[in-house]
């Protein structure tokens, strides 16, 4: 096919001038040998998931473009919890999406529900991609919300402060702490805490700033914690950067399973 | 989440592109880290040929000498070195040299 044909039927992805404005903070990244954190070498920003990488992806992410990362699903905290127990381990995410869908349209998310209202619409079908599936745990996710919507002090609900908010959300039966975290991150903006999934897991891993001892139920506040300081480090925002790194990680599982590989 | 499909919310990161066609991947952009004497000495319309140092980058630029002229960043690096390893050529043409810049067009061969 004709050079000149074929390129004009392809999408160039233009990114000079986006490098041109980043140019300078580029230069100040630190040579790869440097110490990042204690035991940790920025790397070589031209190599994938080192600190410098991450560095030079964030700049050029956020000087280009907006990130669009709201996740914000119900309107107001009650909805936002209920839409988090819906979703989880072994869900689909539409399934989840539907369910929640369902119940706020038939206006049972609210105080003082039944289990018996909850556990009769979880268990009507749905259709998805118009065949029809029926949501995995209705008997328990619907104990889970009933508890819930019946504590007596959810007019007592934390939320003005960040870190206050996910204590509380950790008192719920059906979340942990990464649902915690996600609440309250799309509730209150917060920078404060931070989703460790499997691909915030395994980017600190190849970096070098988790230990492949680490467990990310059972340590998850010292994951967090490290997170948030690789944030702070390359002072780069922590919703952002996460929902960078998960796309990128995502995109990237033969390279990220080689790494750790060569990591142990 | 930040990720996790099961909990319901699936993340966007705004893409430059969404064209899953390693042949389709075209990238206007800049050399980093330019080598002045390979620079110096190139021309509009030479041709490099991109190039990896290993699975994980980084990406590299070299001249018809064989010689290093720049590295290449993008925000579409994952995917570009995904077609590479995948076995995809590809080749940069040299659009200008402004100022020890290097403006370069990244596209499969």
């Amino acid at each position: 096919m004709n050079y000149q044909l074929r390129f004009e039927e392809l999408d160039v992805i233009e990114e000079t001038p986006l490098l041109e404005r980043i140019n300078k903070q580029i230069s100040t990244i630190p040579r790869p040998t440097m110490d990042f954190m204690p035991g940790i070498k920025w790397g070589n920003y031209g190599e994938l998931f080192t600190p410098a990488y991450w560095k030079v992806q964030y700049l050029m992410y956020s000087e280009n473009e907006k990130f669009d990362i709201n996740y914000r699903l119900g309107d107001n905290i009650l909805e936002e919890v209920v839409a988090c127990l819906l979703g989880g381990f072994g869900l689909k995410s539409e399934i989840g999406l539907a369910a929640f869908q369902r119940l706020k349209t038939r206006r049972q998310i609210k105080e003082a529900i039944t289990h018996e209202e909850i556990l009769t619409s979880l268990k009507e079908p749905f259709v998805n991609n118009e065949k029809s599936v029926h949501y995995r745990f209705p008997n328990q996710k619907a104990k889970y919300i009933t508890e819930f919507l019946n504590r007596n002090d959810l007019k007592l609900i934390p939320l003005d402060n960040d870190i206050e908010l996910r204590d509380w959300l950790l008192s719920i039966n059906g979340i942990g702490p990464k649902t915690a975290a996600w609440v309250t991150r799309n509730y209150l903006n917060s920078e404060n805490v931070a989703i460790i999934d499997i691909h915030i897991y395994r980017a600190c891993l190849i970096m070098g700033l988790y230990s492949k001892y680490y467990d990310i139920q059972k340590d998850y506040v010292k994951l967090e914690k490290i997170f948030l300081q690789f944030c702070c480090e390359l002072d780069v925002q922590p919703s952002k950067m996460d929902a960078l790194i998960w796309l990128q990680m995502k995109e990237a599982n033969r390279n990220v399973l080689k790494l750790i590989n060569d990591k142990n | 989440m930040s990720g996790s499909s099961g909990d319901g919310g699936i993340p966007s990161v705004n893409r430059p592109n969404q064209n899953e066609n390693c042949e389709g991947l075209v990238i206007n952009t800049n050399l980093a880290s330019p080598q002045a004497e390979v620079i110096n000495a190139l021309n509009p319309g030479d041709l490099l040929e991109i190039t990896i140092a290993s699975d994980q980058g980084p990406i590299q630029a070299i001249n018809q000498a064989g010689i290093l002229a720049g590295n290449i960043i993008s925000r579409e690096q994952v995917k570009l070195l995904n077609c590479i390893i995948s076995g995809t050529v590809y080749e940069a043409e040299v659009l200008s040299i402004n100022d020890g810049q290097c403006n370069i067009q990244i596209r499969s061969i």
